[in-house]
């Protein structure tokens, strides 16, 4: 049974891709779309047609499926990092100083996509920085010391990306709110070929580690287990840092998905990192096409895919913490 | 061989520090650490096995500096117990266990089948076989010590360090935790436990080192090492050695 769902989420993008590729504003028939993909030389498809779906959904739902998995990955492995299950890059103030960061890049120096990726690094870095050294002001940190440093540090990367929409040039301003909510209608070809990299790297980083997070997760115990626990922590602390600052230069703040998806594959698969890191990265994968798909299309204008994720997350964060007071505290 | 620590120091931000501690816990014995509540046990433990790294003095594991090996060195020849805590996520309790692979592993490999066959034996040798599956936060308080004994066994050290391995177990589990202590000692292995109840120290231990306000106060084969005197000048209160109702595991009852 355990193995049928393990297979099932792992499949999970290569049954929401066929969903996604047919759902749009334009429809284009299975047809139409298996002949586009197959032979594009064809000289009875139409134009236009061939450019929504090459030009515009395609690098779309790429684009959907890797901050999916970025933001997924790095939710469960800061979880077993931290050995929290109530943080995500969300509610550690990742996202916030990364998107803080990037809008920052914009407005500066009209954000290529190094310079946002740059930035939103950097600044996603001394978030999970601040955060940490906050929550140990009192000694050790306890679950929610964490949650609560990263609500600060949340607060205060808010604030500055305010400060940013202020100073921006009236004619960008648009643009970069649109774009901080969490949206992918902006996604092409380049994004897709700008971010692959950042996030295929980390991904892979953390997939490398997963029995380690594991162990990481059993806290500073992990130590008299043979872990090299600091380095290791840094390690992958710096590689959950960089896929979420990827995911955040190209779809701005996809909130909750890193807190949403690991929990439903821990409740589905059980704690093992070897299932959760493989299970978390193609099954978030999967759930931001869905929820993309549904922003494009449920709606006479496209919505932004961060709204979607907030309106399903926080109920969901909200259930979690009533079942920590049992469970985990 | 076995373990061997001289003039460990080891001294908290806040204040509190163990002072001047030596030890010899030799093979095929077990070597009990008891003391008042805040007397510096757990510390103690905590620098022996890694997890504190002590301001001075010398720990030599095998007869090698402790100080000149990578954690993976230590994890391969001392076991771990931990006090009982219980861990964020609810993994199984075979994934608890096969944990304790982990010194034997690279840093990104995962455990083999001949890793999970070795931890699926150590559960059946504590008697815990059945429960390989179940989630470790919902299994009762002694069931997760045996799991992390089982996990200590795995990591297949000759030294094993133990947090209060005996504290808040029912009869049974009490029984079979210190039964397990004794077999592996007489296997050969070197055991260093922390006890609340310093007529632990006298029942099921070799040598004993009572801790004081940091500093050890006596240390000996445990019958001289516990005694009236000693104990009443450690804990502050006068103590008197009494042969009072008890109840116990027969000897070869399982």
């Amino acid at each position: 049974m355990r193995r049928w769902l393990m297979i099932l989420l792992l499949a999970s993008p290569l049954l929401a891709f066929p969903v996604s590729m047919l759902s749009g504003r334009v429809w284009i028939s299975p047809r139409a779309v298996g002949q586009m993909i197959l032979t594009p030389q064809e000289a009875s498809i139409q134009p236009t047609l061939q450019a929504v779906l090459w030009q515009v959904r395609l690098p779309r739902i790429l684009l959907a499926l890797l901050v999916g998995a970025a933001l997924s990955v790095s939710g469960a492995s800061l979880q077993q990092v931290c050995w929290n299950p109530l943080v995500s890059p969300y509610i550690m103030g990742v996202s916030a100083g990364a998107c803080f960061g990037a809008a920052l890049a914009v407005v500066l120096w009209g954000g290529g996509y190094a310079t946002m990726q740059g930035c939103a690094f950097a600044f996603g870095c001394i978030a999970v920085a601040i955060t940490s050294a906050l929550s140990q002001i009192r000694g050790d940190s306890s679950p929610v010391s964490l949650v609560l440093a990263g609500i600060i540090v949340s607060a205060c990367f808010g604030a500055l990306l305010f400060m940013v929409y202020l100073i921006a040039d009236p004619d960008k301003v648009a643009q970069v709110v649109y774009w901080s909510m969490g949206s992918l209608h902006a996604a092409s070809w380049s994004g897709v070929i700008r971010s692959f990299p950042g996030i295929g790297l980390g991904v892979v980083l953390l997939y490398a580690f997963r029995w380690r997070l594991s162990v990481l997760s059993m806290g500073t115990e992990a130590k008299a287990l043979g872990v090299a626990y600091e380095r290791e922590r840094i390690l992958l602390l710096a590689a959950t840092t960089l896929v979420t600052a990827f995911a955040v230069s190209v779809a701005g703040t996809v909130a909750w998905v890193g807190l949403l998806v690991p929990h439903l594959v821990r409740l589905i698969l059980g704690a093992d990192s070897r299932s959760l890191i493989p299970a978390s990265i193609t099954f978030g994968a999967a759930f931001v096409l869905l929820a993309d798909t549904l922003a494009r299309t449920v709606y006479k204008y496209d919505l932004p895919v961060g709204i979607l994720t907030t309106l399903i997350g926080a109920p969901f964060f909200l259930y979690l913490l009533r079942r920590s007071r049992t469970a985990w505290v | 061989m076995g373990l061997s620590i001289r003039h460990l120091c080891y001294t908290y931000e806040e204040g509190f520090s163990i002072r001047d501690i030596c030890l010899d816990a030799l093979n095929g014995r077990v070597l009990g650490i008891i003391g008042p509540n805040g007397s510096g046990k757990s510390t103690l433990i905590q620098c022996v096995v890694g997890l504190l790294r002590p301001q001075s003095g010398l720990i030599r594991i095998e007869d090698r500096d402790s100080a000149s090996m990578t954690r993976r060195e230590v994890a391969q020849r001392i076991g771990y117990v931990p006090q009982n805590h219980p861990p964020a996520f609810p993994f199984r309790v075979l994934d608890i266990v096969l944990m304790g692979r982990t010194p034997y592993l690279g840093m990104l490999q995962t455990p083999s089948r001949c890793d999970e066959a070795l931890a699926e034996e150590r559960l059946a040798e504590l008697g815990i076989r059945h429960l390989a599956d179940r989630p470790y936060t919902h299994i009762s308080g002694g069931e997760r010590r045996l799991a992390l004994i089982a996990r200590a066994l795995a990591q297949q050290a000759d030294i094993l360090v133990l947090d209060e391995p005996t504290a808040y177990l029912d009869f049974r589990n009490r029984h079979r935790v210190t039964q397990t202590i004794s077999d592996l000692a007489s296997q050969g292995a070197a055991v260093v436990m922390s006890l609340h109840d310093p007529a632990e120290a006298l029942e099921c231990c070799h040598d004993a080192i009572l801790l004081s306000e940091g500093a050890i106060a006596a240390a000996g084969p445990s019958c001289e090492a516990v005694t009236e005197e000693n104990l009443s000048r450690a804990y502050g209160v006068p103590i008197t050695r009494v042969d009072a109702p008890r109840f116990l595991v027969k000897p070869d009852g399982r």
